[in-house]
């Protein structure tokens, strides 16, 4: 900034942090010949001696501090030897103190927010495929039992018709000895309506996996009528198996979470704030130490989340077993569904060629009337059966549904 | 290291450099570090206890609905073994009545079959509570 002469004389000036009188005018002379004006080199001068004099303070301090802590690490001995070794007393102060445990405690809690949201989804979108597994194995059950009970049912109540036309009044007689009450066939017939109607709008309106959950129904109600009339709408899912299954899961406490449980919920909101912010930062060491304070509260809550993943990941295996037991139970329906159709659609054959000269006097008539009817109506109750049974006490989630179907269907499941 | 936390550690050590150089007594500085490190320890400590308790209720819960699980499985499996064996029996009957023109057979058969179809498999295991209870007292249930 100045000749090297004059700088030269102030840092001799300056060196022991104090300027004399005398100092300052002999600096002031010799500026002046080197045409320096006298105010500014004052100012300058006044600035060069605060730094000077700030610094050594400066200095001073941090050799106290330095001393501080050389005094710390001597005052916790562990058997004899000065606590700086990995996982000593020096150790974790050192690491409460520089924001250290805060960062291992931080990354902790991350990688167990992240671990566990890893699980969740891995859990989660395994329910949800097994669920749609299961879900279309029981809508093509439900496909399958209304099918086959049109080709049965519906081919031997046309059957019967013409034997009414043909027998008129001792009709009834015939099927009474037949042991196929007027009643019954009155039954039939509306059974046969219901699932006419079902298979008519089933596609649109989830009426298979209805179907396959509650049983075609019988009674004379509007019960059909409101199936198909709810293309779309709460009616419709609360028929869907779908429901009913996540009742059952809630049941057993693998759908809790699907169904909106706290757990996770809260968990997430809990760990959506595991962004670290401190404000006020006061000094160095209470810097650390409130951070090592916040982040052990944070890992915590990231505990908390983790286990109530965990519990909620078992529950969710659970209902797996649970959806397998369902999956089992459609799969036993449709196998002995399925065998039934094979010897009713045997019997209709030998029925449909002697249906049109009927003889109540013939033995062989008669045989191959009463098989075919005692397999179709096997076939009838089959098709009633539902997937589950009365017995089997749901939840109140469940038990809602059920009623909310009953009112709908006006009719007993 | 995080960038944040970083950053916030780092403003936290110039603040303190700062306070350090004239404004601040080491010895009194020293002493409310201390107080408050012992504060920190404590909430520290207090925290992993509560870690560790966490961990063992979870461990608790996920017994209990491992044993569930397992008696429900083994439930199912038993269920439906046995259940198929007598489907295939009444199936046998049925086949062997609609040969021998037996209706009285085939008609017994059929009902069977369909009683048997509209019983729940579920039905043992429907209340839970039985279940849990079943656990609990560790009742052995015979198939």
């Amino acid at each position: 900034m100045y000749s090297e002469k004059l700088e030269n004389l102030i840092n001799h000036a300056l060196a022991d942090g104090v300027l004399t009188g005398k100092e300052k005018q002999v600096l002031l002379r010799n500026a002046e010949a080197e045409g320096i004006d006298p105010d500014e080199f004052e100012m300058v001068l006044e600035a060069r001696l605060y730094e000077k004099t700030n610094k050594k303070a400066k200095d001073k301090n941090y050799d106290k501090f330095e001393s501080l802590i050389e005094e710390i690490k001597s005052s916790f001995p562990i058997n004899g030897l000065i606590a700086t070794k990995k996982g000593g007393v020096f150790d974790n102060f050192h690491n409460k103190i520089t924001g250290r445990q805060a960062y291992l405690d931080y990354k902790e809690a991350k990688q167990l927010k992240t671990d566990s949201e890893a699980k969740y989804k891995e859990c989660s979108e395994k329910t949800a495929e097994i669920q749609r597994g299961l879900n279309q194995s029981i809508e093509e059950y439900g496909r399958r039992k209304l099918e086959t009970l049109k080709r049965t049912l519906g081919v031997f109540l046309s059957y019967l018709q013409r034997m009414e036309q043909k027998y008129k009044e001792s009709y009834y007689e015939l099927m009474d000895g037949c042991d196929f009450p007027k009643a019954y066939v009155v039954e039939l017939g509306q059974l046969n309506m219901n699932n006419n109607e079902l298979l008519k709008t089933a596609i649109t309106t989830g009426g298979f996996t209805y179907a396959a959950v509650a049983g075609v129904p019988t009674a004379v109600m509007a019960g059909v009528t409101a199936i198909g009339a709810a293309s779309t709408g709460t009616s419709i899912s609360l028929l869907s198996g779908a429901a009913k299954i996540n009742a059952i899961m809630a049941w057993l406490g693998g759908g809790t979470l699907a169904a909106g449980g706290g757990g996770i919920a809260a968990g997430t909101v809990v760990l959506a704030g595991i962004t670290y912010t401190v404000t006020g930062v006061v000094a160095i060491a209470a810097t650390g130490l409130m951070a090592s304070s916040i982040m052990a509260k944070k890992l915590t809550q990231a505990q908390t989340y983790s286990s109530e993943v965990e519990i909620a990941c078992e529950k969710m295996e659970t209902s797996w077993v649970a959806m397998d037991g369902i999956k089992q139970r459609v799969n036993e329906l449709m196998d002995i569904t399925m065998n039934v159709y094979d010897k009713c659609i045997i019997q209709l054959s030998y029925l449909e060629p002697i249906v049109a000269d009927f003889n109540t006097q013939s033995k062989e008539h008669v045989l191959i009337f009463q098989k075919t009817a005692l397999l179709v109506k096997s076939m009838s109750e089959l098709a009633k059966t539902p997937l589950f049974g009365d017995d089997m006490n749901l939840s109140k989630d469940s038990e809602a549904i059920v009623t909310k179907t009953r009112k709908i269907l006006n009719t007993e499941l | 290291m995080n960038k944040h936390v970083d950053k916030l550690i780092n403003q936290g050590v110039d603040l303190g450099i700062q306070q350090l150089q004239g404004h601040i007594n080491p010895v009194n500085t020293f002493n409310e570090l201390l107080t408050l490190y012992k504060d920190v320890s404590v909430t520290i400590e207090t925290e992993k206890t509560k870690r560790v308790q966490i961990i063992a209720e979870k461990e608790a819960k996920i017994e209990t609905i491992r044993a569930q699980r397992d008696f429900f499985m083994e439930y199912l499996k038993k269920t439906f073994d046995e259940r198929s064996t007598n489907f295939s029996k009444l199936f046998e009957v049925i086949d062997d009545a609609l040969e021998n023109n037996n209706i009285q057979q085939l008609a017994l058969g059929l009902d069977s079959l369909n009683k048997l179809a509209a019983e729940s498999p579920f039905k043992v295991i429907a209340d839970i509570n039985m279940l849990q209870n079943a656990l609990e007292n560790k009742t052995e249930f015979e198939f």
